[in-house]
């Protein structure tokens, strides 16, 4: 096989392929007009839930906070769900329209480095709110859920809750992490598991970090500096 | 009349989308939704298009972008398209073409697919006749790099070539 003969055949096959991938420019205008639309509003349907739903938090916490700020038992649960509630969903929506703004128009390697390092960070953020959100979140929620809405001090009332709950939030992230990395690579039947777990393991996250690897070696050119030569050509 | 000017464009080069879709995606269902992906990447960057640059070359970077993202479900979350049903880029005729072509031709399409994802890149440019300069472009490599780098790919699928036959 000699490349540039076949060349010949690869541009009549082009010539072909020009009268085959048909386009119904009406039916496109639509489909762009839409897209236009969905573009021009910002806030998606995830941002509109968590402002729906985080707005009454905040004014709660705050209100409790205000009520029990003498009280360290419960001002430090609320002070965490405050400091959970307020940048979770404000860190989500920049790493979402990160991606969105990305220009995609600049070079292969640029933009894929980009890509893999976004997909890194926003993994992250997945893999430590679940891991912590036991601890973080929940256990100060319920405290705080008790005592605002039912008047009920889980400190006193329920006094084996506080620590082991606690301990069972902290060994959960050991436990989820070898549970993951067991199941990870078993699963192939549902994609969305098989993601979940990769994430929990930190499967993906290498992933994204080794192909970071990849793309600066590849820029690298080969022979140049013993770099270039490591990167593999298949 | 930006739309215009869009949809002109991509009359003249869509069929550069069906090219890249096919290389990074043999599934065909799913190459339909690669090719809507590109198509509303292109459009939403269009307003970011430096008239100074050839279309097809901020064209391809885009569409490469697209597929490897897709190859390695990058973009997942971000893939907000419309129902396929409502798009306007028919590619059945394509995937028949493709499928009814001469064994040399499948020979090379199934090598280059069997590159990873950012060699496969150079080789669909190479074959589009760009210069090693234009490849470094779209790529963001120096020209050094891209012809040592194509010599190498053409052995290898010379090599991988003759051993298949």
């Amino acid at each position: 096989m000699n490349l540039d003969l076949l060349k010949a055949e690869w541009d009549a096959r082009d010539q072909r392929l020009e009268q085959a991938v048909r386009m119904n420019t009406q039916m496109l205008r639509l489909s762009l007009l839409e897209q236009h639309r969905r573009d021009i509003a910002k806030w998606g349907w995830t941002d509109k839930y968590e402002i729906i739903t985080g707005i009454p938090v905040i004014v709660y916490l705050i209100w409790f906070l205000g009520k029990h700020i003498s009280e360290w038992q419960f001002a430090l649960p609320a002070l965490a769900l405050l400091a959970w509630t307020i940048p979770m969903p404000i860190l989500n929506h920049r790493l979402r329209h990160a991606l969105q703004d990305m220009d995609f128009g600049q070079p292969i390697t640029v933009v894929q480095k980009r890509l893999a390092e976004h997909k890194a960070r926003r993994l992250n953020l997945f893999k430590w709110a679940f891991l912590l959100g036991q601890v973080v979140w929940f256990i100060p929620f319920i405290i705080v859920l008790f005592k605002g809405v039912f008047g009920v001090d889980l400190y006193l009332k329920t006094e084996n809750f506080i620590l082991p709950s606690l301990m069972g939030g902290i060994l959960f992230i050991p436990f989820a992490i070898g549970v993951s990395r067991l199941l990870s690579g078993k699963l192939t039947h549902s994609a969305r598991f098989q993601a979940f777990t990769d994430a929990l393991a930190g499967k993906d996250i290498i992933q994204s970090r080794q192909f970071i690897t990849r793309i600066a070696q590849f820029e690298e050119t080969p022979g140049e500096c013993g770099n270039g030569d490591k990167y593999q050509d298949s | 009349m930006d739309e215009e000017l869009f949809l002109q464009q991509l009359a003249s080069h869509k069929r550069l989308l069906y090219k890249v879709a096919y290389s990074y995606c043999r599934h065909a269902e799913d190459r339909r939704d690669l090719v809507q992906d590109m198509v509303t990447q292109l459009w939403r960057s269009f307003r970011s298009f430096d008239q100074r640059v050839q279309f097809s070359t901020w064209m391809y970077r885009i569409a490469m972008n697209v597929a490897i993202s897709h190859y390695r479900s990058e973009t997942r979350q971000v893939r907000d398209t419309l129902p396929l049903e409502e798009f306007g880029l028919d590619i059945a005729e394509a995937d028949q073409l493709y499928s009814a072509q001469s064994d040399n031709m499948r020979t090379l399409d199934k090598l280059i697919s069997e590159l990873d994802e950012l060699n496969r890149a150079l080789i669909l440019l190479f074959m589009d006749g760009y210069s090693n300069d234009e490849i470094a472009s779209i790529m963001g490599l120096n020209a050094g790099n891209v012809a040592t780098r194509m010599t190498r790919i053409k052995q290898k699928l010379q090599t991988r070539f003759a051993e298949g036959n």
